[in-house]
């Protein structure tokens, strides 16, 4: 078996390969650049001059690239290219030179103007051989060119032509041919009695040439010693989700994505690398977009090229001191040389509230509310008169109402839509590539939505032929519309507003609601508070390479992030039988204006050399990285307003005048190095380290290092491997071990300073004053957070690349943790910051893909699944405890309270129970809570709050994805499935208590404790005016199974074909319909997502969605 | 060679635009160090600032102060819900959100005053007066601070400079020991500040010293360390000299509204309040809006019968003994206080729910489903649907979940949104510090002119005559009077909570249903309007025992045992435990703090 080393060597006019020249663009660049430059006229103008001693064939074509335009294409292992020759000319055509380099009947040389393809003569002789001839192509039918063509087990072979053409002479009958290209399947025919056969080259998932992208650089994949996971943008893509953060969810193992929130243009998505990696600090990857930082789901995803995520400390310690919670590097898309190409794709879909609780009537709830109020030995709230007289006449809309708040504040489905347009192009010089987007998403309440404008800009241009620069602007707007009171507080009130209050009256007026809080006029009619997010960022980039194999890149960005909110707060009146009640607010009407500023400067430098010597592979990478981040902030605002329609601030009375303003700023400077090494790609080795210093730390306490070495083994490369290469193709060992940091401590940029702030002043005379404040501590010592991380994977490919596996294991470890501790409130003062305890993660993600062809159906299944255990190690004994605990030994997210045993069945048993408060007030159809322990540690008879204990763990654990796609000729389906294995949800609040401060009661929650139902899923019903009965208390009673199945996507596509689109002159054409978050299984609470986490009852419901979708390439 | 000359040339730029200077990393907070800081009278002022901002220590039901919340726990008054509130009993747990709030509240106070004063000090012999000025009265508000503390809670941790670390495990300080430094503290400032704060809302001699009576008589009452002669003494001589110093407001009612907080009068009976504006953000308080009618606000916290029986006659005698009072209409011959502090059944209610006019008027029926209001814009009256009955919230209305009355005290600003009021709350009047001393002498048996003359003062402004002979001379006669004047004159102010336990009659007061106005019987079918019942058929039995015993008959604590079931009863299952006498130690600070003992009980 050979090996195919070189299979490109060189093959573009500039220099290296780039992330950018990845599987698809190595397609793209070649058939753009000879649609552009088949013009043949230059390999008869270029003139060369040479002039080297002692040289291999290799460094001669090699420098022949560097001069001219020429790229050229041939296979290392047909053609002998160590072979070394002096040259010396002036004034020379290619031609000319290439015939001095070759005899004729050593290699045929095919020039078609800059591409040169070189391909050995293969020898005449023997019996029973044949010329076999064919075309290769991809699946779209477009030529393939420098595609190798080797008879399996021998040095016969040769390259395809720029047309995708092939001749090969003398060939036995038993010969089988092997094709093979970059990023494409490699496939291998048995020759037979065919003399001519053509092959269509498969897209390979998981090719082995591939180049991924990590820190600073990309690096093939196979050689890649840490563990990264990449994302194809067509991935994400199909997904058919508006933000590229919802995208990614299930996409990679040891990759936890949480939707919390369904509103429009929420940051409700939790992204979490390998498990919680800090206690306080921030735990969110550190988010790269073309090595700058942002914001994901503020671009538009036809930009993205490919996500690449960084998940152990080696592969992410390049980028140090933020780089603790992983990292997720995207880059965009650039263009290449060639036809101007501009593509739409849109989607239109409509939004549904996945799950919602389903309040009960007004009568459902006077006659429970009766049942509560007596059960809790009240008075019954309604006379059976009023009763009897609402069952027989209904709501009057005078006195009495029914109204369905759900139904009236709520909207049945929202619209939301995408649109996308790209467009891509350039010379061989200069090139662009440039997307415009639009996003919009109606809100599940009135006066709420969101949209994105968004503009991308990359430029690239070749100075000289070792000069590259580049621009990049990238401009976007976001506006989010809701009203005053946040859509959350108006969605609980709209689903636990109790339904005998007015909501709408007969005469349109608005009703008096809850005491005069009335969710549908203060959504519909409340004023709206408007946020604009406008963001402009611009990169620049220069690129040398004045040596073979050294690349200097330098580059600097400047982003700036505005934030203008402001509202015009509407006072409405509220009105009950024909009788004018309040108007809410009765301060009036107010408007406040804010707007923040946020710009972030970043300075970048750094040089790579790379060789190869005898098998082995250096390269070395150092560089600087500074950055600037400065904030700013005020805000205005007025009252008394008295014209309508005058909003502005100058119209509100100056007497209610207030304003206020803050900055600050902090910067960061970076010095960092790698050192990669493999032997022959066998042996893989790689050092990093990472000098951080910032700003938010004493001088002394600013300097960070954090350091990493991976190694990897490639067992397949090793010569007794190869019985097995057959069925393993690839198999590779990796491990590594680093150091990363964090210092994110939720926006205090000064925690090592103890300042007084303003804003604390008292109203001497009536007038406010300027009063200041300290009110949080200060560590002089507080340094950096930091984690180490082991890793040790697993690589492998097998079947031909049909199945590919990727296993790793870690351990997490999180030590010199930022943290505040729970001080005592005597001391007045918020927590300071200190540099204490530790906890670890342990876990492993495994991913698997199959992917393989019966008849035309070409399809392909990818799971992955993942664990990762926490618990906190190091605490110095200290414990932070609210309905959750942290403390040693266990997991950060504890849920923590009481063991619930049930409920009492009868007095008996309370009396002969150890019972939470007053005893006198137990009845049965309480929650019976174990006695665990007392102050003696043995059970002391009281339940108190030494009877508490762990009863849960809010982690997501058991994290799958499953991904079933199929394609069959111009229609391709796929259905993707998520779901999580184990974890405990607690509701609270009005969550999970009927009658919660005054409000209604669910249909759920009718199933409460009697003694005709004493197993039932809630207590025995009881008024709960302000939360403090017994049976409320954390407690397992509250606890619920979480884990759940979600079928999270399903597209159905069609492409319409090659002939239909020529005739329209198109590119490609694809529709579908596509449905997200289509069916859910879980053992949670009825109205409530498992996946949200809910458990407060405050919250914007996650979205079912159904897509209608276009993608069209001209 | 050119060509790489060029190369290495762009290379070097790059290199060395990347290497920054060293005070890259230089970058200062907006914030003031507290590093010497307070070292100029404007920043003292601004540190002072800081702390009278926390005074307003606002509970669950928000822009209240927590003292006047606390009056709605005790027998006097309840909130809305039953039975499993602090005020019942149930709710008085170490978890307690208000165990926390009014805990943490107070220590803010003392940490502010703390940081204010340990930082002024190594700039002491340099500062103006006015900074000085200043640096006591933020020891004044540390003491008030303390006080607050140690009548709620008992023994509590005690710092006087900031609290560094390795005192995050300290124990309690005993009471004594807190109060003997309260005590100290405020005599250092009353020898300096001015009788009267020229500027609104500071504290001044005579708030120094009526809050030095108001915690020694603390001290006295509970005999704190054995020594409670001594504390009256002290209470007594701090409240005599505050007499004569400030005078009593001419009209009573001026003191809850905005015009009458603009009279010097008043300006000096208000020795300190709770300042309130509605000028720039506004510093509102929603007093009176979460306690008054459906009609036109919220109920949220209802007095109770017992507040109302504590109302004499206007002849000074006690409704049990006085021949004036009419069970059929309670409100007719009282106290004007009592129709000052509450509304009832048959009342004629004025109020401004918007703008700066009253808007709203009606004559509160409490039984009825419509009652008669005034339309303004056609200035006639009209039926119309009462909301305290007849609406969907009516559930939560005075009348259901209500004992009769609804809190007229607060509520009386006609000038201003009722659900928006920026009139000052009294923090401590004049009244106060008279009864005090008055109650101080009393217990000392010293019961001398000036003790009868400070009780009249106050009784007789609003028209009761004066301390009746059969008092004179007579101890528990005196002690009965004092008790009842504080309730009446300052209820719903933040004192009676303490005076409560300080009286030690929780087991009595503060036990048990608490009962309300008599129940409606006959409607007419059609209006559903009561016919007969309520207190038309009150009947001359229907006045209380407040004879139960001794205890009950000092304390006026009635019984209505003998006819509870012709009243509306709530908190059926209220109960007194001995341990409600001090608050529970907030779990919270029990976890963080392990060198802390839970009070007994809890």
């Amino acid at each position: 078996m050979k090996k195919i080393v070189e299979q490109v060597c060189s093959f573009y006019y500039g220099h290296r390969k780039k992330l950018l020249i990845m599987r698809n663009a190595v397609l793209i660049i070649l058939i753009s650049a000879f649609q552009v430059l088949a013009t043949g006229s230059y390999s008869q103008t270029a003139q060369l001059n040479l002039k080297l001693k002692d040289a291999t064939i290799k460094e001669v074509l090699t420098e022949i690239e560097n001069q001219s335009e020429f790229y050229f294409l041939y296979n290392s292992e047909l053609i002998d290219v160590t072979r070394k020759v002096d040259i010396s000319v002036k004034g020379e055509k290619v031609n000319d030179i290439l015939s001095r380099l070759f005899s004729d009947n050593e290699v045929n040389i095919s020039i078609s103007d800059r591409h040169i393809v070189l391909t050995p003569v293969t020898e005449k002789s023997g019996q029973q051989q044949n010329s076999i001839s064919g075309k290769v192509t991809d699946t779209n039918n477009q030529p393939l060119p420098g595609v190798t063509v080797v008879v399996k087990g021998t040095t016969t072979g040769t390259v395809t032509n720029p047309d995708g053409n092939y001749t090969l002479s003398n060939i036995p009958n038993d010969a089988t041919l092997q094709f093979s290209f970059v990023g494409m399947k490699a496939q291998e025919i048995l020759v037979g009695s065919q003399t001519s056969i053509n092959v269509s080259m498969v897209e390979d998932a998981i090719g082995i040439d591939e180049v991924i992208a990590v820190g600073y650089g990309t690096q093939k994949k196979v050689n890649v010693t840490g563990s990264v996971q990449s994302i194809s943008s067509d991935a994400l893509l199909k997904r058919n989700v508006p933000n590229a953060s919802s995208a990614l969810q299930g996409m990679a193992a040891g990759v936890s994505v949480v939707q919390t929130s369904g509103s429009p243009g929420a940051a409700g998505t939790v992204i979490t690398i390998r498990g919680r990696g800090s206690l306080n600090s921030s735990s969110s990857p550190l988010i790269l977009i073309d090595g700058v930082e942002g914001n994901m789901d503020k671009i538009d995803m036809n930009t993205i090229e490919t996500v690449s995520i960084l998940k152990d400390a080696a592969s992410a310690s390049i980028y140090g001191s933020k780089a603790s919670n992983g990292v997720i590097l995207i880059t965009t898309k650039r263009a290449k040389a060639g036809d101007v190409k501009i593509s739409y794709s849109g989607f239109v879909g409509m939004n549904t509230a996945t799950e919602l609780p389903v309040p009960v009537s007004a009568l459902g709830y006077m006659e429970q509310v009766n049942i509560a109020k007596v059960n809790s030995k009240q008075a019954p709230q309604y006379s059976q008169e009023t009763i009897d007289q609402f069952k027989a006449s209904g709501p009057d809309n005078m006195t009495t109402f029914d109204t369905d708040w759900k139904n009236l504040v709520m909207k049945d489905n929202a619209l939301s839509h995408n649109h996308s347009v790209s467009l891509s192009g350039g010379s061989d010089k200069v090139r662009f590539f440039a997307n415009g987007g639009y996003y919009y998403q109606d809100g599940m309440i009135a006066n709420n939505d969101y949209n994105r404008k968004t503009l991308r800009i990359n430029t690239d241009a070749d100075v000289t032929k070792w000069m590259k620069v580049g621009v990049d602007v990238n401009i976007g707007q976001s506006t989010t519309v809701r009203p005053i009171e946040t859509a959350e507080s108006i969605i609980n009130k709209a689903i636990t507003f109790v339904p005998v209050f007015s909501g709408l009256n007969d005469d349109g007026t608005f009703g008096y609601g809850q005491n005069g809080d009335n969710p549908y006029a203060t959504a519909t009619a409340g004023g709206t508070y408007n946020t604009v997010i406008p963001q402009l960022g611009v990169k620049g980039f220069i690129e040398i390479n004045p040596l073979k194999g050294w690349v200097t890149t330098a580059s600097y960005s400047s982003n700036s992030l505005e934030t203008r909110e402001d509202y015009f707060r509407k006072p409405y009146d509220t009105y009950e039988g024909g009788v004018f009640k309040v108007t809410n607010p009765t301060s009036g009407a107010e408007k406040r204006e804010s707007n923040a500023r946020l710009i972030s400067n970043q300075f970048n430098f750094q040089s790579y050399f790379e060789k190869t010597v005898d098998g082995n592979y250096f390269k070395v990478l150092g560089g600087i990285q500074s950055e600037e981040r400065l904030g700013h902030s005020m805000f205005a605002m007025r009252k008394g307003y008295y014209y309508d329609g005058f909003e502005e601030l100058d119209h509100g009375d100056i007497t209610t005048v207030s304003n206020g303003g803050t900055s600050y700023e902090y910067a960061m400077l970076s010095y960092f190095g790698r050192i990669n090494y493999n032997y022959k790609e066998r042996y893989l080795l790689e050092l990093n380290g990472r000098w951080d210093k910032s700003s938010r730390f004493m001088k002394d306490y600013q300097l960070g290092f954090f350091p990493s070495a991976s190694v990897g083994w490639r067992i397949s490369e090793e010569a007794f491997f190869e019985p097995l290469k057959n069925v393993i193709g690839n198999l590779k060992m990796r491990g590594s071990y680093g150091t990363l940091g964090n210092q994110d401590l939720r926006g205090d940029y000064y925690p090592y300073a103890a300042t007084l702030s303003s804003g604390y002043g008292y109203w001497f005379d009536k007038v406010q004053g300027t009063g200041v404040a300290q009110t949080s501590s200060a560590n002089e010592k507080i340094s950096w957070e930091k984690s180490t991380q082991m890793d040790i994977g697993l690589d492998a490919s097998m079947f031909s690349n049909k199945l590919g596996i990727t296993f790793d294991y870690y351990t997490r470890k999180i030590h010199d943790m930022l943290q505040q501790f729970p001080i005592p409130s005597f001391v007045g003062l918020g927590s300071p910051w200190e540099n204490a305890g530790s906890m670890e993660n342990k876990g492993w993600d495994l991913s698997l893909l199959w992917n393989d062809q019966i008849g035309n159906v070409k399809y392909h299944v990818t799971g992955a699944l993942s664990d990762v255990k926490n618990k906190v190690t190091n605490l110095y004994g200290n414990e932070y405890i609210s309905e959750k605990i942290v403390t040693e030994g266990e997991s950060i997210n504890s849920w923590y309270g009481y063991v619930a045993q049930g409920y009492f069945q009868d007095q008996a048993e309370i009396d002969a129970s150890p019972v939470y408060g007053n005893k006198a007030t137990v009845t049965p159809g309480y929650v019976k809570y174990e006695d665990i322990t007392g102050p003696d540690g043995v059970p002391d008879g009281i339940i108190n709050s030494l009877d508490r204990t762990i009863i849960g763990d809010a982690t997501p654990r058991y994290e799958y994805s499953l991904d079933l796609g199929a394609e069959w000729n111009n229609f391709d389906f796929s259905l993707f499935l998520q779901g999580v294995g184990k974890r405990d949800i607690y509701y609270s609040g009005s969550g999970a208590r009927p009658f919660y401060i005054g409000r209604t009661i669910f249909e759920s929650q009718l199933d409460y404790w009697t003694p005709e139902n004493p197993n039932a899923e809630f207590p025995i019903l009881l008024i709960d005016g302000t939360g403090a009965n017994p049976n409320n208390l954390p407690s397992t009673q509250w606890v619920k199974n979480g884990a759940y199945l979600r079928i999270k996507n399903v597209v159905l596509g069609y492409t319409l074909p090659k002939k239909v689109l020529n005739n329209y002159k198109l590119d490609n054409l694809r529709v579908y319909v596509s449905g997200q978050n289509l069916l859910t299984f879980s053992n949670a609470y009825a109205g409530y997502d498992p996946e949200q986490s809910v458990n407060g009852g405050s919250f914007y419901p996650l979205n079912r969605t159904l897509t209608v979708g276009l993608d069209i390439r001209f | 060679m050119k060509n790489f000359i060029y190369k290495a040339s762009i290379f070097l730029a790059l290199i060395t635009v990347s290497i920054s200077c060293e005070d890259f990393l230089d970058r200062e907070p907006v914030d003031y160090s507290t590093t010497g800081f307070f070292q100029s009278t404007v920043a003292i002022q601004s540190g002072l600032e800081g702390v009278y901002s926390t005074l307003y220590i606002n509970n669950y039901y928000s822009n209240r102060p927590m003292t006047v919340i606390m009056d709605y726990f005790t027998g006097l008054a309840v909130e809305r819900t039953e039975n499993t509130t602090v005020g019942a009993g149930g709710g008085l747990v170490p978890a307690h959100s208000y165990v926390a709030q009014f805990w943490n509240g107070n220590y803010l106070t003392i940490a502010r005053a703390n940081s204010l004063i340990s930082g002024s000090l190594p700039y002491i012999d340099g500062l103006d007066d006015k900074a000085k000025l200043y640096i006591l009265e933020a020891r004044v508000l540390r003491a008030y601070a303390y006080y607050n503390l140690i009548s709620v809670y008992g023994d509590v941790p005690f710092f006087t400079e900031p609290v560094v670390p390795e005192q995050f495990e300290d124990p309690k300080t005993s009471k004594v020991e807190i109060l003997d430094f309260v005590l100290s503290e405020l005599d250092a400032a009353a020898e300096v500040l001015p009788w009267i704060a020229a500027n609104r809302g500071h504290a001044d001699k005579a708030f120094a010293l009526g809050l030095k009576a108001r915690a020694a008589l603390l001290g006295g009452s509970l005999n704190y360390g054995g020594k409670g002669a001594n504390y009256f003494k002290t209470a007594a001589t701090a409240a005599q000299s505050v007499i004569g110093n400030r005078t009593l407001a001419t009209n009573r009612d001026d003191l809850f509204t905005i015009p009458g907080q603009a009279k010097a009068d008043v300006r000096s009976e208000l020795i300190f309040e709770w300042m309130h504006s509605s000028l720039g953000s506004t510093k509102y308080h929603i007093m009176a809006f979460g306690a008054v009618s459906r009609n036109y606000g919220q109920t949220g916290i209802h007095p109770t019968q017992m507040l109302a029986d504590t109302y004499e006659c206007i002849d000074g005698l006690r409704i049990d003994e006085s021949p004036l009072y009419n069970v059929k209409k309670p409100s007719a011959n009282r106290d004007p206080r009592f129709n000052a502090t509450l509304w009832m059944h048959g009342d004629t209610v004025v109020a401004t729910t918007s703008g700066t006019t009253p808007n709203v008027k009606f004559v509160l029926e409490a039984y009825n489903k419509t009652n008669m209001f005034y339309n303004f814009s056609k200035n006639i009256w009209e039926s119309k649907t009462n909301a305290d009955i007849q609406s969907a919230a009516a559930w939560a209305s005075f009348a259901n979940a209500g004992l009769g009355f609804i809190t007229k005290k607060y509520a009386t600003d006609t000038s201003e949104p009722v659900s928006k009021s920026t009139f000052n709350v009294p923090a401590m009047r004049y009244a106060e510090v008279l009864l005090t001393y008055a109650e101080a002498k009393i217990e000392l048996n010293e019961l001398d002119a000036s003790v009868y003359d400070a009780i009249n003062l106050v009784r007789n402004r609003v028209g009761m005559p004066n301390v009746s002979a059969d008092r004179i001379g007579v101890q528990n006669k005196m002690r009965q009077l004092v008790r009842r004047e504080r309730k009446v004159e300052l209820i719903f102010e933040g004192l009676h909570f303490v005076d409560m336990r300080r009286w030690q009659i929780g087991d009595i007061e503060n036990f048990g249903p608490c009962y309300g106005y008599p129940i409606a019987l006959t409607k007419d079918a059609v209006t559903g309007n009561i016919t007969s019942g309520g207190y038309a058929d009150a009947t001359p039995d229907m006045i209380p025992n407040f004879k139960l015993d001794a205890r009950h008959d000092l304390n006026d604590i009635p019984s209505y045992e003998s006819f509870k079931a012709k009243l509306k009863v709530r908190d059926v299952n209220r109960f007194w435990d001995p341990k409600f006498a001090l608050w529970p130690i907030p779990q919270t600070e029990m976890d963080r703090d392990p060198g802390l003992i839970q009070n007994e009980g809890y």
